[in-house]
């Protein structure tokens, strides 16, 4: 089989040689023959000659591989005789294959691809379905694990080989470099099974609560970018945050981490109070094992499933956890991948995104068509020849055919090297921060571009392949005859389909673009886009829980005498920071659950942020320590629809969960709906009075009164870590995402719009250029100059007037498909519509102005010999 | 691609067959074949050269012989053909096959 192979490639290599030995034996062969009949020919005893040798290649070489080779060479050769055609197909082609390729590899880096650990198959993600769960049942996230629960798990568990905590992220200082480093369990290199480029990872007793080891495992990329692949870094101390740590080793290259931000440093959880002793995870979760809750992952035993090991954890945690009875969830898993949530969220964005792209490659692709049917219209004569020769109409379609694969290969190479660059840059721009997703191409992106790019070329190359070699072609070959196509023919269908998508691309862009821009207007009231926010947070040692009372009682006393009155509120959390909390709370008499985000705020707080009062009244000093509330609008109709919310309590779970004082709070007022965490959507929000658990953030309503501020909490403790911000920084990272979704569409509608206006100009050139003959022939007989402008815009006028039309349709569709991700902006938008009609308008107009000029410019003299 | 100036009943493959026998003997050039197959099988099997040499290739393709240019009779350049080891295997086999077949045959033209 092998030594076959072998041959053949051999004779592949040197076949022009074995071919003239083979003909040499022949002839000689010939001469024998010849001597022994005594001169004379022998043709007829012998046989076919070049049949002979024909057969015998045959042998070596396929007979189709050969004629395969044959076509592609010859398309090589007439596509390198016209460079200008092949550079315009090749560069429209691989805009789209490029864009669909990597549009690919984002979503596969999101929803295929595992963690980057070996074996990554047997590496899930642990779900805790718990039905007892109080925030589970709220339709809060999923409850997590406790780490004592983990190492119950590690301990008890046949099924698999360890379970660990995967932690949270913090960012931190190190030397001159903001970084990101992540609190792991201590189990987290040796489970998940990582390769190490240096040193080790944690030791399990590197992880215990109480008494933290200050060791750090350093990423490949963070290695290289601050230590320039100093070997030698492994054993020494680094500080982050100011705090020494010991590195102990080097995660290998390929490790991305187990989230999608960049970490550049793993920490054990134990460690985390050298940080952030102040911080409420560490201090409630972090520090005490026994607390839910982080998220978990676990590596399954060889030869366990999944659902073996789903089983046994469910039993194991009910035995840690007590037995519940009435609990009927249990333990699932669930795969590391991105996207791979019960919930699959995520995975619809990219639908339209697809979709979208699919456009654009179906635009290329009909602009190739066009290039292409121009190109066979010219070629017809050469075509004719050849069918009148004898060759099959599928051997000349399978020919032209190869010309198209050829052009749709080199494409498809050059799509791949885009997007080996653009997923990775467009990535970035939109997450605003680095990002640790493994976005080269691999073997599926090729095999997606390979798929693509052939299809690609039976659409565009099908239709004119045939077109072209139609039976009547053959009376081409008397010079001069006209192709006169039928009223619709294949190029007006064309155009017709061209327009409709860049139609629905517009559209779309537009309305996105629109939302976007409008999108900073409808978070935030104007008076509130030049409030700053003042962060206080303790020193790096922290306070303890009385301390902190304290320091907020005297912080909201210095704050008051230091500044005018209204010009500045407290919080707990501003608008569009992460880190609120939610507090669960029953209605009197149900007995359902609910869960709502809850903020502290000061009396002013939303007169600062000009929300008005609608009912009731704002909450005032003297509320602090008294059970009231004031809901937002969303809130009142949600809980107490068709009554009014004033008046109305709910019966809240203790303290802890966050709420001021326990049992039956009151309502006094209900607030206008804003955007408080982010802008998908308004939730119910309750306001309380302060709390005091933990230090309040100020809102400024100026730079001076921000200032003034920070020099107030300057003079209660001036170890106080105090930060200002404009309010609109949360809320810019908000619209990152929004803006550069619509960035991102805008450029696609650029782009499609492009491709339709060379396309249209094509168009309307060939057609001149066909019809020369026949305008000639109206201008002797009298026609003016209108009359020719009417004539060229006549037919091709009516396929772009269609495609407008159904492009219109279509995008009322199309649009139903991006509501989500317009923040609140209505899909019905008349100026996009007429915005996007007028403009494609103009450009078929534009495209038209050259061809039809040089139509009336026609000599009927001239044309009526032009045959 | 058939057999010329061959009973047209020949059994496909049967060619490859006698070639191989044909260079147990030693090394023949194409001319040799030929006329080696014409003398001993009284002059009942003419191989034409349509016929020969892309058997001869299949045979080369598959390693069954060797070619060596070298010097024929008259001082020409011909090309020599070897039986290789994998030949003679591969002849012991397809005569076995070869036997089998006309062995069947024979049973099936003697029934009652």
């Amino acid at each position: 089989m092998l030594g076959r192979l072998v041959r053949r490639l051999h004779y592949f290599v040197w076949r022009r040689r074995h071919e003239r030995e083979l003909a040499e034996e022949m002839a000689s062969h010939r001469a024998m023959l010849d001597r022994q009949r005594g001169g004379g020919s022998s043709g007829p005893a012998f046989g076919n000659d070049t049949l002979a040798r024909e057969d015998a290649r045959a042998v070596w070489i396929a007979p189709w591989l050969e004629s395969v080779w044959q076509d592609a060479a010859y398309a090589v050769r007439t596509l390198s005789r016209d460079p200008g055609f092949a550079l315009l197909a090749i560069g429209a082609l691989t805009a789209g294959i490029g864009l669909n390729t990597s549009l690919f590899s984002v979503y596969s880096a999101l929803a295929m691809k595992p963690w980057t650990v070996p074996d990554a198959g047997r590496v899930v993600r642990l779900s805790n379905n718990s039905t007892y769960d109080l925030r589970k049942r709220a339709g809060g996230p999923p409850a997590g694990f406790s780490q004592a629960e983990l190492d119950y798990f590690s301990a008890h568990a046949t099924t698999i080989t360890g379970a660990v905590t995967t932690g949270r992220n913090v960012p931190v200082r190190a030397g001159d470099a903001d970084i990101t480093a992540s609190w792991v369990g201590g189990g987290y290199f040796t489970v998940l099974g990582v390769d190490m480029q240096a040193g080790r990872g944690f030791l399990p007793g590197e992880d215990r609560a109480g008494t933290p080891a200050a060791v750090a495992v350093l990423s490949h990329g963070f290695w290289l970018r601050q230590f320039g692949r100093d070997p030698a870094i492994v054993g020494r101390q680094i500080r982050l945050d100011d705090v020494p740590f010991t590195v102990v080793g080097i995660a290998s290259a390929a490790f991305l981490g187990t989230v999608t931000d960049r970490v550049d440093v793993w920490l054990p959880v134990a460690s985390a109070p050298l940080l952030r002793p102040e911080d409420r995870w560490v201090r409630t979760v972090a520090q005490q094992p026994a607390n839910c809750c982080t998220p978990a992952a676990a590596r399954l035993a060889a030869g366990a499933t999944a659902e073996q090991a789903s089983a046994e954890l469910t039993v194991l945690s009910r035995q840690f956890r007590g037995d519940r009875p009435n609990d009927t969830g249990g333990i699932t898993m669930r795969g590391t991948q991105v996207f791979a949530n019960p919930k699959g969220d995520g995975t619809e964005v990219f639908i339209p995104l697809f979709a979208g792209l699919l456009l654009v490659l179906v635009l290329a692709c009909a602009n190739v068509g066009n290039l292409l049917l121009a190109r066979a219209a010219a070629r017809r004569r050469e075509i004719a020849v050849r069918l009148s020769l004898g060759a099959s109409r599928r051997r000349i379609v399978r020919q032209l055919m190869t010309e198209s694969l050829v052009l749709a290969s080199a494409a498809g190479a050059a799509g791949l090297i885009v997007a080996a660059w653009l997923p990775a840059r467009i990535v970035a721009l939109i997450a605003g921060g680095p990002i640790a997703l493994p976005l080269q191409p691999d073997g599926s992106a090729l095999a997606f571009t390979l798929a693509i790019a052939t299809a690609s070329a039976m659409l565009f190359g099908l239709a004119p392949a045939l077109h072209g070699t139609r039976q009547h072609a053959i009376g081409a070959i008397k010079e001069g005859s006209a192709l006169a196509g039928a009223r619709f023919s294949l190029r007006t269908l064309l155009l017709s389909v061209q327009v409709a998508a860049v139609v629905v691309l517009l559209v779309s862009a537009g309305i996105m673009v629109r939302s976007a821009a409008s999108a900073a207007d409808r978070a935030l009231p104007g008076t509130a886009r030049d409030l700053s926010v003042v962060s206080i947070n303790p020193p790096v040692r922290g306070y303890d829980a009385a301390r902190t009372r304290a320091v907020s009682v005297q912080l909201e006393e210095e704050l008051a005498r230091a500044s005018a009155i209204g010009s500045i509120a407290l919080t707990s959390t501003p608008p569009f920071a992460s880190g609120n909390i939610k507090g669960g709370f029953r209605l009197p008499g149900s007995a359902t659950d609910e869960f709502n985000a809850v903020f502290e705020v000061s009396p002013g707080y939303f007169a600062l942020m000009g929300l008005p009062i609608v009912d009731g009244r704002d909450l005032e000093a003297s509320d602090s320590g008294k059970p009231v509330i004031v809901v937002n609008e969303t809130m009142a109709r949600q809980y107490w629809p068709g009554r009014r919310a004033v008046g109305q309590r709910i019966i809240c779970t203790p303290p802890e969960s966050g709420w001021n004082m326990p049992g039956e709070l009151e309502v006094v007022g209900v607030v206008r709906d804003s955007y408080m965490t982010d802008l998908t959507g308004i939730q119910p929000t309750v306001f309380q009075p302060a709390t005091r658990r933990a230090l309040p953030a100020v809102l400024a309503a100026s730079r001076a009164s921000a200032a003034a501020a920070a020099a107030a909490a300057a003079r209660v403790d001036s170890r106080l870590r105090v930060r200002i911000s404009p309010l609109t920084g949360g809320l810019d990272g908000q619209l990152r995402s929004a803006r550069a979704g619509a960035a991102i569409a805008a450029l696609l509608g650029a782009i499609a719009l492009a491709f339709a206006c060379v396309g249209m100009f094509g168009v309307f050139a060939y057609w001149v250029r066909q019809r020369t003959h026949e305008i000639g022939v109206r201008m002797a007989l009298g026609a003016q100059s209108v009359d020719v402008i009417r004539l060229v815009l006549g037919t091709t006028g009516v396929a772009v007037t269609i495609g407008i039309a159904a492009g219109l349709g279509a995008s009322v569709a199309a649009v139903k498909l991006i509501r989500a991700y317009l923040f609140g902006a209505s899909g019905i938008d008349p100026v996009t519509y007429a915005g996007v009609t007028v403009l494609l308008v103009a450009a078929s107009l534009a495209a038209a102005f050259f061809p039809a000029r040089r139509a009336t410019r026609i000599d009927p003299l001239v044309a009526l010999r032009y045959e | 691609m058939g057999l010329t100036n061959q009973p047209p009943d020949l059994l496909p493959g049967t060619l490859d067959l006698l070639i191989l026998r044909t260079l147990v003997a030693g090394p023949l050039h194409g001319y040799g074949i030929a006329e080696r197959l014409k003398i001993v099988s009284q002059d009942v099997l003419h191989v034409g050269e349509s016929s020969l040499y892309p058997a001869l290739q299949r045979l080369l393709l598959n390693g069954w012989v060797k070619g060596e240019w070298g010097a024929s009779e008259n001082n020409r350049r011909a090309r020599y053909y070897t039986l290789t080891a994998a030949g003679k295997k591969r002849l012991g086999a397809e005569r076995q096959e070869f036997e089998r077949l006309v062995f069947a045959i024979q049973r099936v033209l003697e029934m009652a």
